[in-house]
C-alpha cells in the first residue's frame, strides 16, 4: 500500500514526494524549498532513518511509524508563522478522530485525544505524535516553512523522558497510510482556517477546547530557567500563559513542558 | 581534577581554559547526578546546569570581546539597537547560536558572512526560525547567549 492524499488534498493541489525509507522528511522539505520548491508539498515515509525533534534531539522510529512533513511558502512574519504549529496539532487530532472512529466502535474504548503545548498530541495522556517546525527565508523574501509530524502509529519509542504510546498500543489498528490520507484532508480544511494566520484566533478557540492541563499545574524548562504555575491559557500570538503561585502571569514562548509542579525529574 | 587554577596568578580567563573547566564541571554533573553547579572565581562565573545544555560563562567586563546583553546596563542595549550593523530580533523567543547543543555555533566574533547566511536560531512555540544575515559583512559583537530568551526587536549581533 502505498501514501496517497486524501480526496480533499487532491482536489486542492497540494504535491506529495512519498519516500519508501529516508533520513529525515523534514529535511527533504527543506532541501527542496531551497531548490526552488514553493509546495503546498507533502514529504512522507514510513521509514524515517534520521528523524529530528526539538533541538536535534533523535526522533526514534521503526518502519510503519508515520513521518509527515508539509512544506508550505507562506508570505508571514516568522512569529506568525509559529502560530502555523496550533493548526497542526489539531490537523493531526482531527485525523486520528477520523481514522480511530471504527477501532473505538468496535472495542467501546474511545481514545482520548488533547494537545499539549504548543503542539504535541497525546493519546489518553501519553505522548503519541510530535509536531517540529522549521522555517527559514527563501530568495524572494518569503519564508518557507515546514511542519514536520511524526507519528507512533505502530511502536512508540522506549526509554523517553514521558510516557509515549502508539496507536497499535492504544488498540487503534490502523496503517501510516490510512493515518496519512486522513491527515492531508484535515491538513487542507486547518490551513484554510488559519488563513495565512490572519484567522489564527479561530484555531486558538479550536485548539483551548482540545488542551492539556488547562487550569491544572505545569512546569515549563526554558533555555535557562524554569517556570512553575498554573497553565491558565495561549495567548492571542500563541505564547503559554501561566499564572505563578505568586500570582503573577507570565508568557512564554519556547520550552518543554511537564505536567505537575515538579520540575525536571527526567534521568539522562 | 586535572587541573587547578593558579589563583595567584592575575584573573584573565581566556577561551580555552573557559571550556576546559565548564567540560570538568559537566563531568562533575554527571558524576554526582546533581542538576545544576555554579562556582565563581577569577572574575569569572560559570554554571552548568543538566538537560538545559547551558553554560553560561559571565566574563568581568574587562576580559572578554562578547559582552553578553544581560549583563549590559539598559543604556548600552539602547545604544546598540541604535547601531547600524544592529539585527534586531524579529520575534519573540529563545535564541540558539547552534544548531544543536554542544554543536559549533554558526558564527563567532570575527566571523565573515554573506547575506543569507544562518545566523542564530530563535525558537517560538517548537519553530526553529533561521535567522538570516541581512547583509554582508564582519560579526563584531554577539549580544546573546545560547538558550536566551530574546524579545522582538532586542539587538542579537552586530555586523559590521
Amino acid at each position: 500500500m502505498a501514501l496517497t492524499l486524501g480526496p480533499r488534498a487532491r482536489a486542492a493541489g497540494y504535491g506529495l514526494t512519498a519516500f519508501d525509507r529516508i533520513g529525515s522528511t523534514n529535511a527533504e522539505a527543506l532541501t527542496a524549498a531551497r531548490a526552488g520548491e514553493r509546495g503546498p508539498r507533502w514529504f512522507v515515509t514510513t521509514e524515517q532513518t534520521a528523524g529530528r525533534g526539538r533541538r536535534q534531539r533523535a526522533w526514534v522510529a521503526p518502519r510503519g511509524n508515520l513521518a509527515s512533513s508539509i512544506l508550505e511558502v507562506l508570505e508571514v512574519a516568522p512569529s506568525v508563522a509559529a502560530t502555523l504549529g496550533f493548526a497542526a496539532g489539531l490537523a493531526l487530532e482531527q485525523a486520528l478522530r477520523t481514522v480511530s472512529l471504527e477501532a473505538s466502535v468496535r472495542s467501546g474504548k474511545a481514545v482520548d485525544y488533547t494537545l499539549k503545548w504548543p503542539n504535541d498530541v497525546l493519546a489518553n495522556k501519553q505522548k503519541l505524535a510530535g509536531i517540529l517546525l522549521e522555517a527559514e527565508a527563501i530568495k524572494d523574501g518569503r519564508l518557507a516553512v515546514v511542519v514536520g509530524i511524526g507519528t507512533n502509529v505502530i511502536a512508540a519509542p522506549e526509554g523517553t523522558p514521558y510516557p509515549a504510546t502508539s496507536l497499535r498500543a492504544l488498540g487503534v489498528d490502523v496503517s501510516a497510510e490510512d493515518l496519512f490520507s486522513a491527515l492531508s484532508d484535515s491538513w487542507a480544511e486547518l490551513s484554510g482556517i488559519w488563513n495565512n494566520g490572519r484567522d489564527f484566533a479561530e484555531i486558538r478557540k479550536l485548539w483551548l477546547a482540545r488542551a492539556a492541563a488547562l487550569g491544572e499545574p505545569v512546569s515549563i524548562q526554558t533555555g535557562s530557567s524554569t517556570v512553575t504555575g498554573t497553565f491558565e491559557s495561549i495567548d492571542e500570538t500563541g505564547c503559554m500563559v501561566i499564572v505563578t503561585s505568586a500570582g503573577k502571569r507570565e508568557t512564554i514562548a519556547a520550552g518543554d513542558v511537564y505536567f505537575g509542579s515538579v520540575a525536571s525529574v527526567r534521568s539522562t | 581534577m586535572a587541573r587547578q587554577p593558579d589563583n595567584s596568578s592575575p584573573a584573565k580567563p581566556e577561551k580555552g581554559s573557559d571550556s576546559a573547566l565548564i567540560r570538568e564541571l559537566a563531568t562533575l554533573l554527571d558524576e554526582t547526578n546533581l542538576t545544576e553547579i555554579e562556582i565563581e572565581r577569577a572574575g569569572l562565573r560559570v554554571r552548568v546546569a543538566r538537560n538545559v545544555s547551558i553554560a553560561a560563562a559571565i566574563p568581568a567586563p574587562v576580559s572578554h570581546a562578547i559582552a553578553p546583553a544581560a549583563a549590559a546596563p539598559a543604556t548600552a542595549t539602547v545604544d546598540v539597537a541604535k547601531h547600524p550593523g544592529n539585527v534586531p530580533s524579529p520575534m519573540v523567543g529563545t535564541a540558539y547560536l547552534a544548531s544543536e547543543p554542544g554543536a559549533k555555533p554558526f558564527i563567532d566574533v570575527g566571523s565573515k558572512v554573506k547575506i543569507g547566511d544562518t545566523l542564530l536560531i530563535i525558537e517560538a512555540m517548537k519553530t526553529m526560525n533561521q535567522i538570516p544575515s541581512p547583509r554582508a559583512g564582519t560579526v563584531t559583537q554577539i549580544l546573546v547567549e545560547d538558550g536566551q530568551p530574546v524579545e522582538f526587536g532586542e539587538p542579537l549581533i552586530i555586523i559590521e
